[in-house]
């Protein structure tokens, strides 16, 4: 009997096939020219895909419509298939609640003009949206309308061939934030001379020694515990926590200012606003990440500062992670963000949050905190109370995936009550 | 005139400080910690040497366990028992339950409100010894809550056990006191008679699905509504399982015969409106997309067929937006077909799948309209999904052969 199940499609997932190029993902956008001329362009499997993400301003011209406005962004792609078999392309693999053309085209809807029952067929967006069936030598090229991220875009393109799936994974840096690492230079950071590449044992050692906590200004004063240490070069730093979900910072600019206080009026979101100094090595964080959940007062904000020195090649950061619970008032600083005093707490959900995003290779714990039990918390600069065991969390973060089953836990030291 | 306007602001934020200060005087007196019902509830799945047990208070359980109504704030509290008898000790992963879970001590402080000083610190206390601890040493048995987002319907999750090298998956489908589902109330036993129900082998299938019905139509059976779209094979518990895990979640009962987004009329098909209906969110936003899902009277080497009708809502990004201006039906219902695919192959819950046409495709630039006025255009496709209850492997999803190719 003819099994009816003839075709099998072998899915070679090995959940996920990231693309990582030798040179690391591009981490600023290039502001030269339209959003094709900042196209990333990529080729496996007989498939090329090339992506581009059109900025605010662009968006408007193309779509005569403030997309950005409504959350939602267009992503230009192009698929060239030189194989001799149909592929498709699978729009909820690169979001998975993108909008369909339609929908996108009707986000402003109020009244129907004509019936009250149906919405316009806009042949602007249908016809500009991108068809998921590629024949064989046959180009297609559109737009997907997915949900907003400013900043940096990260994003898979899959497609389905019938030997299997191929993955594509684009990091493009889009126009229109002053994001705070585009004005570090990394290079220049430290001297020559004072870097410094250590070996475990020394690595542990240096790790140990360095400041319980954050600093104020003048390098005074104990604030929030440094409960971290990443280590990676900045590309994979940014690529692991873009694709775990966070989002960059800007920096304090009037528009921010501006943009900061409507959302925290508003309650709304503002998922880049701008976050306070706080000081490791006399200057404030090199680069902070924040994770928004249900509104602006309740996200997880994370602050990096690169250490002199490497382990076996790699840049050893300083790092500190809070969850921010609610807003509360202060005489020093008229209103804080409530932190959950629970660092212990915060810092698991990191290494967990890292892992389930496959950007996670090895983790570890060193001492190095001070420990506060919790009928004895520590308070940071804004009162804020918090109690810890006092050990940092060591995450070896990586730009190509790997599978959270494979993370390796290197036994430095246990905590005891882990 | 400048400095009168901020003095009169001055009097009313110490009067409001004022009224706050007199308001946050209760203290927190929540009934004694009694878990013997939840623990009698509790669903219990192992996998040896693991234990788990869980159990999914409701509102009114969960507003005695904490003295707060967490269901109002949404947030809803899974309770969790991990037993290990192995040799190794093992890390539960809370971002595997919810991956925005909440913290205890961040729900206490979002309950705080109306809490005198000395209650609030009670309840910090007794949310943190309440939060479920991450380790299970050998021979150990943990146990606690886990704050997780309120979903509606029954409470589909994943509880994620790591060993040193080892990853344990257990998945649960809890039902959640104070919910019923439409389709709880349909006995589907009863809709046909033994005679009616037919069962086929695939081939028969195959060429029967070109003779089921083609539209849903009116309550009068007179005028035409949407395409079929869909057609899912698969029994009860298994689709409902594959469309839970994929995030689509259940209407209640008695949510009423018109459409509560739209206000459109119901669709027929077999004389009656859809047994049961699934909705699904755009990242814990609004209502994307629609499923209506009819059982039909055929089998398929044993397992139920449902014909089904799936459609994405279009409207403004927010409840409000649409309370005012209402949503209205996407009429691409191509791009509903293959999100609802996409979405069930990407949750391993497409055992495999084939096309089928109904020969009847409508033009984008001439488009149909149905009998609540709703337009649309297809390609004339129709997507046959084979459901299944367990993770399947996206490795392994199948194409089903006709004699003759259907769509794309």
């Amino acid at each position: 009997m003819k099994h009816p199940f003839t075709r099998s499609i072998v899915l070679f997932t090995g959940i996920i096939l990231l693309h990582a190029c030798a040179s690391g993902p591009t981490i600023t956008p290039d502001n030269a020219g339209d959003y094709l001329a900042r196209a990333q362009s990529q080729s496996k499997d007989g498939i090329s895909v090339t992506a581009s993400v059109p900025d605010r301003d662009e968006s408007r011209k193309i779509f005569k419509t403030d997309l950005y406005r409504s959350k939602v962004q267009p992503v230009w792609l192009e698929i060239t298939n030189s194989s001799d078999e149909t592929v498709t392309f699978l729009p909820v693999g690169l979001d998975p609640g993108y909008f369909s053309p339609t929908e996108a085209a009707n986000l402003d809807l109020k009244l129907i003009p004509e019936d009250r029952s149906s919405p316009p067929i806009d042949f602007g967006f249908f016809g500009k949206s991108l068809k998921p069936s590629v024949e064989p030598g046959e180009t297609q090229k559109g737009f997907i309308f997915s949900s907003l991220d400013e900043g940096t875009k990260s994003f898979n393109v899959d497609i389905i061939r019938e030997g299997g799936l191929t993955t594509f994974t684009f990091f493009i840096p889009v126009p229109g934030l002053h994001i705070d690492h585009y004005n570090v230079n990394w290079e220049n950071l430290y001297d020559t001379d004072e870097i410094r590449d250590l070996d475990a044992g020394a690595v542990r050692t240096y790790l140990a020694a360095q400041t319980c906590c954050t600093t104020d200004k003048t390098a005074k004063g104990d604030g929030d515990p440094v409960n971290l240490v990443i280590i990676g070069k900045p590309a994979d730093v940014y690529a692991a926590f873009i694709r775990a979900g966070w989002d960059e910072t800007e920096t304090i600019t009037r528009s921010t200012t501006w943009k900061t206080v409507r959302s925290f009026l508003g309650g709304g979101e503002y998922r880049y606003s701008p976050v306070s100094g706080l000081y490791v090595f006399g200057r404030p964080q090199d680069v902070a990440f924040q994770k928004a959940r249900d509104n602006i007062h309740e996200r997880n904000h994370l602050r990096l500062w690169m250490t002199p020195v490497t382990f076996k090649g790699l840049p050893v950061w300083m790092a500190q992670i809070s969850r921010d619970i609610g807003v509360r008032f202060t005489k020093k600083t008229i209103t804080t963000h409530k932190i959950d005093p629970d660092t212990d707490e915060t810092r698991e959900f990191l290494l967990e949050d890292l892992a389930y995003a496959q950007a996670l290779k090895k983790f570890a714990y060193v001492e190095g905190a001070i420990p506060a039990p919790i009928d004895k918390p520590r308070g940071n600069f804004t009162g804020d109370p918090y109690f810890t065991d006092g050990y940092r969390l060591v995450l070896w973060v990586t730009s190509t995936p790997v599978d959270t089953n494979d993370v390796v836990y290197i036994d430095w030291i246990t905590p005891p009550d882990l | 005139m400048k400095q009168g306007t901020t003095g009169r602001f001055g009097y009313l934020a110490i009067a409001l400080v004022l009224l706050i200060a007199a308001c946050s005087t209760a203290s927190y007196r929540p009934d004694p910690l009694n878990l013997d019902a939840l623990r009698q509830d509790a669903e219990t799945q192992t996998f040896a040497p693991l234990t788990v047990r869980a159990a999914v208070p409701g509102a009114g359980e969960t507003e005695a366990l904490f003295g707060a109504p967490l269901y109002d704030k949404g947030i809803q509290p899974v309770w969790l028992e991990i037993t290990n008898r192995g040799e190794e000790r093992v890390r539960l992963a809370l971002v595997s339950i919810d991956p925005d879970y909440y913290s205890p001590l961040e729900v206490s402080y979002k309950m705080r409100k109306g809490f005198s000083r000395e209650a609030r610190k009670a309840m910090d206390k007794r949310f943190h010894e309440m939060g479920i601890g991450r380790f299970a040493q050998p021979g150990e048995t943990i146990s606690g809550f886990v704050f997780t987002h309120l979903s509606p319907g029954t409470k589909s999750f994943n509880v994620d056990l790591f060993g040193a090298t080892t990853l344990q998956n257990f998945a649960f489908f809890i039902q959640v006191p104070g919910f019923l589902p439409d389709h709880a109330e349909v006995d589907f036993e009863q809709l046909y008679s033994q005679d009616e129900v037919r069962d086929l082998s695939i081939d028969e299938f195959g060429r029967e699905l070109e003779k089921l019905p083609v539209y849903t139509t009116d309550a009068d059976g007179q005028a035409n509504g949407l395409p079929v779209n869909v057609v899912i094979v698969g029994n009860g518990l298994d689709v409902l399982r594959a469309l839970l895990r994929a995030g689509w979640y259940e209407s209640p009962a008695a949510a009423g015969s018109r459409n509560i987004r739209t206000g459109d009329a119901p669709h027929y098909l077999f004389g009656r409106r859809a047994d049961t209906v699934f909705r699904i969110r755009r990242n814990n936003d609004i209502d994307r997309t629609e499923l209506r899902v009819w059982l039909a009277p055929v089998r398929v080497d044993g397992e139920a067929v449902w014909l089904a009708q799936v459609t994405n809502f279009v409207g403004q990004r927010s409840y409000i937006g649409q309370l005012f201006f209402g949503a209205h039906l996407d009429p691409d219902l191509d791009d509903a077909r293959r999100f609802m695919m996409q979405k069930i192959w990407y949750s391993q819950g497409l055992q495999s799948f084939a096309w089928s046409n109904t020969g009847r495709t409508v033009p984008v630039d001439q488009p149909v309209i149905g009998f609540n006025g709703n337009k649309f255009f297809t390609d004339g496709s129709r997507s046959v999904m084979w459901l299944s209850g367990v993770p399947y492997s996206l490795l392994d999803t199948t194409e089903v052969q006709w004699q003759e190719e259907g769509g794309p």
